[in-house]
Formats: structure tokens, sequence, C-alpha cells
């Protein structure tokens, strides 16, 4: 483990505690896991929660640590607005049901990362997500994501999106009303996140080892802050302070 | 007049015979060269010419066009100027000092009339006086009035020609003539603000600018120019007066407060003036936002946050600054401080140096604790109570779980509360639709649209809170606008606080009304709408205020007429007893000069006219009801006003209107003392008239007597 790592537990353990939930599960921020067909992974529910722990663990956001799942065409959908929806393989195209479901949500102000877990040169899975976004949303397409843009200093300065695997140097994005609704890559950040129930890493992070899987673990953070906050960060009280920073980071 | 010709054809016909006759003329002329006597000759071409002319007149005959003009002995009105303009001393005497006796001897005649001109024309009876303090002269509108009378022939215009309505403008037409009497002499010696000019409407905390213009007659050099507020001198110009006797200075002030403000501007008076009222003028400027500044202080990063916060933002007449803890002491980052894009919390900049330039403070499930806050509280209660505004939104770091109980917030907060030991046990966590207090149900955070049963509706249809924090109940001069519907304990109490304003939210979870009832209805707009009625309330948006009065102008000339309108609720934006006594007073520095009692319509509206008083200064319009005042709105009654801006006698425009009316400018002196000496023949148009001038029969034996001579001469004397 990173010295960081024990430094946190032994500091934890210390501290303060955190005061409990907002009002406990009824406002505390849920991370639900989209299902869709007859898909089950037992590893993207896990990559949420472990999501939702550091988060809760680095921040002062509240997070649910269970992960509910959820189909686009749930009535509960509107229940919270941070969907998470990770896959591996192609899947069949969505009802109508689903899809007007997709579209109400982010409209609604929903907020939806989309991971890509699949290995490189299959592209099944981008394939079928690309499909059902252009039926959701046939006007507002999919396109990349600046590095500049405010998600990559949401809470950690983060140069670039990183998962399991390195993966492009940008997200691609949907933007709805200046606002990220949908955030797509093709990294596999749950793969990073998810540890088996003895807390062990469930898969390798390549290449960049512990380093780039922290810095999976940041970027992961950084996607639940800007879902939270938006554009707060860009403020222009917080644009000094966060430009001089920026120019004394390596 | 009109000239044509009667021949068919008219003037071209009319040519035509001329240029025949011309030729023939002279053809003839040239042939009576033969006739060797001188005499004889001379006498033959004057026959021929003479004959040709009555001919060619006879044939073309001349046609005079004009109009058909009735005379009829007519009335005189005796127009006296009544206005303050005319009570202006020169030498030691009003200018009006010579009507009396003009009018003592006028009235005795039975064709006159006499009238009074102001604003309005009015008659005048036999020895009633002229009191000479009419806060307008309407020259124009009155005698444009008397146009229209019938059986006035001759109007006697007595005044100064101090113009406040629209000039007078001659009709070609006009039967009437118009002597007009200049009152006053030329020269006068007078310092006067002429004009003051602001910007409509002035911004809050912006620089706006007043425009001063001075007026000196009878002297030149430079006039010092003040400006007062609250009776205190707050700035000096110095204007500089042209060749023309104006000059202008400009002033740029900054208001601190909303609504109506009022400023006096003031120039030295002189022993030798003639008029002191026009040396002061006060002017009113009208205050409003041009944004809001709104300050969000939010304990961490929710659903809720980030809900109200997108709707700050998306409104673009809203400057707001927003403040999220995103990490606290206990919280591991896991990074050095350059890896993070976090920024210190900064409360002395927020809450001491610019605590008072924010209009609403926000604190969203905040808890003060952590952040050495307890020095800061108190002074956000005084920011209420001199007038700002306060919103606490409920969180496990709000009320008693964030332990204001104990704290100056407390004093300030509508609600009462207990601070909990354990935050967690300050808050209940289960779902539920909160209730509408019926008392309350017309208050316009809880009214969200107009019709009470589709509003009932759409509260009933909204997805339920999630957790609330526990209250215990609502001070006694609070608002209870929804109430938890097991307990009856407050969800949402608003209160005005001395100056200020506050609401206590106890629920975090309204983003709900927006997001989740959209995926239930399909209606994503209540959240938005509630937070905008709440913004505005806090803010003071005069359109959702319960009662509220204004006047038609900012400012008036004394006794000019006043429209006064206004909508009055009590504080529960319910509708007043109609049984109960309502009241309009008119108070000048606290004091009640004239009340009157008022009539409500079905929609709690009042609508009136009155007349300004005769005193000038500042007043203030009071709606007061059983319970105390209800509405206020202040105006200005002027000093000088327009009338006595300039304090000129306006002799051009008098010579003007004599001149165009057919009429004369005569000195006072110069007037007889009997009426029936002057010419009061009242001319009317009725239709044309069409003339022949030369058709007569003199003309026609003339042209027969020429045409015989000149047969008989050429006889006579052998010509052919």
């Amino acid at each position: 483990m990173s010295r960081y790592w024990v430094a946190a537990l032994i500091l934890g353990s210390l501290a303060p505690t955190a005061p409990a939930g907002a009002f406990g599960e009824a406002t505390a921020v849920e991370i639900r896991c989209v299902v869709v067909g007859n898909a089950t992974d037992p590893h993207t529910p896990e990559a949420a929660r472990r999501l939702a722990w550091e988060t809760r663990q680095r921040t002062s956001v509240d997070t649910e640590l269970r992960s509910r799942a959820i189909r686009l065409d749930a009535a509960e959908l509107f229940q919270s607005p941070l969907l998470y929806w990770r896959g591996d393989a192609a899947f069949a195209p969505l009802s109508e049901a689903e899809i007007v479901g997709l579209r109400r949500f982010l409209q609604f102000g929903g907020f939806l990362l989309i991971d890509d877990a699949a290995p490189d040169g299959n592209d099944g899975f981008d394939t079928s997500i690309r499909r059902a976004l252009r039926r959701a949303l046939p006007t507002s397409p999919l396109a990349p994501l600046s590095s500049g843009h405010v998600i990559y200093r949401s809470y950690y300065l983060v140069d670039r999106p990183v998962g399991r695997r390195r993966g492009p140097a940008s997200l691609e994005a949907v933007v709805l009303e200046e606002r990220v609704a949908v955030a797509y890559g093709r990294h596999d950040f749950g793969g990073a996140w998810a540890r088996d129930n003895l807390g062990n890493w469930l898969f390798n992070v390549a290449p960049g080892g512990d380093r780039q899987r922290e810095l999976a673990i940041r970027f992961g953070v950084n996607v639940v802050m800007y879902a939270l906050c938006l554009d707060y960060k860009d403020d222009q009280v917080h644009a000094p302070y966060i430009m001089r920073r920026r120019a004394g980071t390596p | 007049m009109n000239y044509s010709f009667g021949v068919p054809g008219g003037a071209w016909t009319a040519t035509i015979l001329g240029i025949a006759l011309l030729v023939l003329c002279i053809l003839e002329h040239q042939a009576l060269a033969r006739v060797t006597v001188t005499s004889r000759r001379r006498v033959l071409r004057l026959l021929r010419w003479g004959s040709a002319l009555v001919a060619w007149l006879v044939a073309v005959q001349p046609t005079q066009t004009g109009p058909q003009v009735h005379e009829s002995e007519g009335r005189v009105v005796l127009l006296i100027d009544d206005s303050r303009s005319m009570s202006i001393a020169a030498n030691g005497e009003p200018r009006a000092a010579f009507v009396p006796e003009l009018r003592e001897g006028w009235e005795r005649s039975s064709f006159v009339d006499v009238r009074r001109l102001a604003a309005e024309m009015s008659p005048v009876t036999a020895g009633e006086s002229l009191a000479f303090d009419g806060g307008d002269s309407r020259i124009g509108d009155a005698l444009g009035s008397l146009r229209a009378e019938g059986n006035v022939g001759l109007v006697v215009l007595v005044s100064d020609g101090a113009e406040t309505g629209a000039e007078f403008v001659a009709d070609g037409d006009d039967a009437q003539r118009i002597i007009t009497v200049p009152a006053g002499p030329t020269e006068i010696r007078d310092d006067a603000i002429a004009d003051l000019e602001a910007d409509p409407v002035a911004f809050l905390r912006q620089p706006a600018l007043i425009r001063v213009r001075v007026r000196r007659l009878g002297a030149r050099g430079t006039i010092p120019v003040q400006l007062i507020h609250d009776g205190v001198v707050v700035q000096e110009r110095v204007a500089n007066v042209d060749e023309l006797g104006e000059g202008e200075v400009v002033f740029s002030v900054v208001p601190r407060a909303l609504g109506r403000d009022v400023f006096r501007v003031a120039i030295p008076l002189g022993d030798d003036e003639a008029v002191s009222e026009n040396n002061t003028r006060d002017l009113m400027i009208r205050v409003m936002r041009d944004r809001l500044r709104v300050l969000l202080v939010a304990g961490r990063p929710t659903w809720d946050v980030r809900f109200l916060r997108a709707f700050l933002e998306r409104d673009p007449s809203i400057d707001l600054i927003s403040f999220f803890i995103l990490r606290t002491t206990a919280d591991m980052a896991n990074a050095d401080p350059d890896e993070l894009a976090l920024i210190p919390f900064p409360t002395d900049e927020l809450f001491r140096e610019h605590l008072g330039s924010f209009d609403v403070i926000f604190f969203q499930d905040f808890d003060f604790e952590p952040y050495d806050m307890a020095s800061y509280l108190p002074g956000i209660a005084r920011y209420v109570q001199r007038g700002g505004s306060f919103a606490m939104i409920g969180g496990i770091g709000s009320f008693g779980s964030g332990k204001y109980a104990a704290t100056p917030l407390a004093s300030v907060l509508p609600v009462e509360f207990d601070d909990v030991s354990r935050p967690e046990r300050g808050v209940r966590s289960e779902h539920f639709a909160p209730q509408i207090a019926d008392a309350f149900a017309q208050h316009p955070m809880i009214r969200l649209v107009d019709d009470a049963g589709a509003n009932a509706a759409l509260w009933s249809n909204l997805a339920p809170l999630a957790g609330v924090n526990q209250l215990r109940s609502a001070k006694e001069d609070a608002q209870v606008l929804l109430r938890h519907p097991r307990d009856g304990t407050p969800v949402l109490a608003s209160a005005s606080v001395e100056e200020g304003r506050v609401i206590a939210f106890a629920a975090d979870s309204s983003w709900r009304w927006g997001m989740t009832s959209a995926g239930e209805t399909g209606d994503a707009s209540v959240h938005a709408r509630f937070w905008d009625r709440t913004l505005r309330w806090l803010a003071r948006d005069p359109v959702l205020e319960p009662a509220r009065l204004t006047s038609d102008q900012e400012r008036y000339s004394p006794g000019a007429r006043m429209e006064v309108r206004g909508v009055l609720r009590d504080e529960r934006y319910a509708s007043l007893p109609r049984d109960e006594e309502i009241t309009l007073e008119l108070r000048l520095d606290d004091e009640v000069v004239e009340s009157r009692r008022v009539e409500l319509d079905a929609g709690d509206a009042l609508s009136l006219s009155m007349e300004a008083p005769q005193s000038p200064g500042v007043y203030h319009l009071v709606a007061h009801g059983p319970d105390g005042d209800l509405a206020e709105e202040p105006f200005v009654v002027d000093g000088g006003g327009v009338e006595l801006a300039d304090v000129r006698v306006r002799r051009d425009y008098l010579g003007r209107i004599a001149e165009a009316s057919g009429g004369q400018l005569m000195e006072p002196g110069d007037l007889p003392s009997d009426p029936a000496l002057l010419d009061r023949t009242r001319r009317s148009v009725r239709g044309s008239v069409r003339r022949a001038v030369f058709a007569n029969p003199f003309l026609v034996t003339a042209l027969v007597l020429l045409l015989g001579a000149s047969w008989w001469t050429r006889r006579r004397w052998g010509q052919s």
C-alpha cells in the first residue's frame, strides 16, 4: 500500500468524524448503476460503491455506500440525479421507453457517466452506446471535451482521464445548456476503482500502476464533484487561485 | 382672396383672347400711323385700345372668390392669468396690481365675461378676488377653448406670458381677435433654478447624474449651486452664466437605498431678487436594482445545493457569489495541497469586508463552527436588522444540528429550535409532503399560480421532501407558510426583522420539486418558480408586496392634479375587511395634513384623483388601516415649479398671440376704461363667395360707347 494510504488509515482513525449523512440516506448522494437488457456484471456495482467510499473519505460530500441498479425505463429513475453506466460488450437497442427515460433524465438535470470497460479493439459497447445516445439526444451529439474543462479541476487538478487503461487523452461529452450531462470515457474507470470483499484491487492498472490507479480515483472523485457543483470552480472568484496553483504543478 | 376667369377654359381662354386682341390692337395701332393729324391719331388709338380692353374684360369675366365673412357684435372675455408668477413683485408692486381697477370698470358692462386662467379656465363672479396662486398657466389651452365659443368677439388676455402648457397656435379662421396685455416690467432681477433633470431610473450603488440649469436675469457672473441630501450639503458646484443668462452644472450621486430618494438643489438668494421660491427645488430619483447580489454558502455539495445554485446562476439579473465547503478537516484528500483545486474559505472578506454589499445571503446546510465563524454571526444579524435579507436552508449543518440556537442568528430567524449534541438528532429523515398553512395560502412564495384550485393541485402533486430539520415552533411575528403534516411544526417560515427579511426552510430536498416531480408529472418548473418567488420576496420586489401605493408623478406643482393608484392587502396577502376603515393620508414631516377614507375594488385596488398640496415640500402618501400603516410613497411639491422657473415677462409670446389673431399688444395704461370702445366684432366665416368683378351693366355700356365713338370718329375723320 502507498504511504499515503497508511497515513490515511492512521489519521482517519484519529480525526474527528464528519457529521453523519445529510438527512441520512434520504439525501445522501447515491451512484446508481444503469442496467440494460439482462446484463449483469458484479464488478460495476462494486466499482460504484468504491467510488462513493473514496468520495466520502476524501471530500465533504456525503455519499450512499450502496449502489442500486436502475433501469432507464423505471419510474424511480428521477429519484437521484447521478447514474453510472459501465459495460464491456454490445447490447441490444434500447426500448423506446428506455430512450425516453434517458432523454428526460438528462434534460431534467441528471448526469450520466458512461464507462467503456471493453478491451482495446472491442468496439461493441462503444457502438451500442453511441447508437443509444443518438436516439435519445439526436440534436446533441457526443463531442470531445476540452482539456481545460472544469471537470479536470472540480476537486483535484488532473490533466486527463485515466482508468484501468490509460485510454484516450480526453473524454467525450454531451452538453445540454452549457452543462455536461453525459461524460463518456473508454478507460474502464471502474476497473481501477473496484476491490473485492477483502479490499484487494480486482484489476491491475496499466501502464502506470498504483500512481495511475490513484489518478483514476481522483478523476472519479472529480466526476462526482462536477455532477454536484457543475461549473462552480469556474466562478471568477476562484479562477485566480486555481491559475496560480496550475503554474506550480509539474 | 382668389382670382379666376369666368370664361369657359379659364385662364387659357383669357390668355388666348388677350393675345388675339393685343395683336389686333398692334395692327390697328400701326394702321393709324397714316393719320397725319396727331390729335386725331391719338384719339383713334385711345379708342381702339380702350375698346379692346373693355371687350376683353367683358369676355373673360374676371371672378373673385373669397370667404364669406359674417360680422356680428360679440362678447368680450377678460381673461386674467391667475397663476403664481402674476404675484411676482417688481418695484414694490405685484404684476397684477392694475387688474382690480380694470375689473371694476369692465365688470359693469353686460357684454364682458371675466375669467381666470391657471391650469384650467374658469369664470370669475363679480366682486370675487383673485389670489394669483395657480400652479400652472395654460394660456394656449385656454385660448383654444375660447375659440369654440360662438359668441365671443374679443379676448383681452392679461398675463405675463409664462406659458406652462402648449403654446397658442392661430387658426386661420379665428373669429376672435385677441388683445394681449403684458403684466409686469421687462427688466427684472432674479436667479432661478430653471430646470432639473436626472436619470429617469437610478441603480443601487451605481452613479446617477443630476443636471441643473440655472438662469440669471438682470446681472452677470457665476452662481454657486449646492446639492443637499437628508439636510446635509453633499456637493457644491459653480455655474458659469453665459450671455443668455443661463448656466449648467452636473452632480453625480450614488444611491444607497431602493425606492424614491429625495435631493434638494439650492442657489443663494440675493436681496434684490424678485422671487425667492425658485432658488430651491427638490428632486426625486427612483432607485432600482440593476442586478441582485446574492451570496450562497453551502456546508457541503448536495443535490439541493447544486440545483439552487444552477437556478441562481441562470438568472442574468443575479450576481452570484457562491462558496461550497468541499473538504473538511476530517476528509483525507490523499494529495498535496498543490494537487487540489481548493481555496481558503475567505470568511473575513465575505462576512466583514463585503457583507453589506450583498442583497441576499443563503446559508445552505452550513455549519459555522469549524470555520471560526462565531465572531461574524453578530454582524450577519445586524446586516439583517439594517435591511439585508437572509435565508437558512436545512441540512445536517443547519438550525439546531448546526448549533445556531445559541448564536445571534437565532434572534433574527423566524423559528425557535434547540441545539443538539449530535447533529443527526436535530433532523428527521422520513419523506413527507408539507402542508400549506391556510392563513398564508396567498403568500407569493406559496401561491405559485394564480388560480387557487390549480395552486392547491400543484402542491399536492409535488414529489415529497426527504428529511427535515427539527424546529420547535415559529416566532410570534413570523409567517408559517408550510407545516409538517405529522406535528404541524414549521417547515417554511418567513418574517420581517426591523429593516430586513428572513426565511427559514427546514428541508434540503426542494430540488425534488424540479427533477423528481418532472419525472412523475412532466413539470420541472416548480423548483424554479418557488425559488424565484422566494428570492424576489427577500429582495422586496414591489410587485410581490402585499400593499403598495404609487402616484403618477414624482414631482408636482402646488395644486396640480395627482393620480394615486395602489393595491392594499394585509401581511397574509389576504383582502382587508371591507367593513374596516382604510384611509389615505398625506403627511409632511410625519404630520398628517390631509386624510380621506378610500374604498377598494374587488381586486383590492384603489384609484383616485386629488390635488397636490399648495405648500412646497416632500410629502408622503400613506395608506393606513386598522392595524397601522399599510403602504407609503413619497412625492415632492415643487416650491418654484415650472411656473416660476422663468420669471421673465414674455412680451414676445404675447405679441405673437396678438398678431396671429389680428389683434394687438396693448400696455395696461392704454386699455380704455370702457370696453365698449374696443372693437368686439366677431368675424366668422360662413362658406365662400364668388363675385364677377366686372359683371355690371356699366362696363357693357362703356364698351358700347367706346365702340360707338370709335365708329363715329372713323366716319367723321374719313377712316374706314
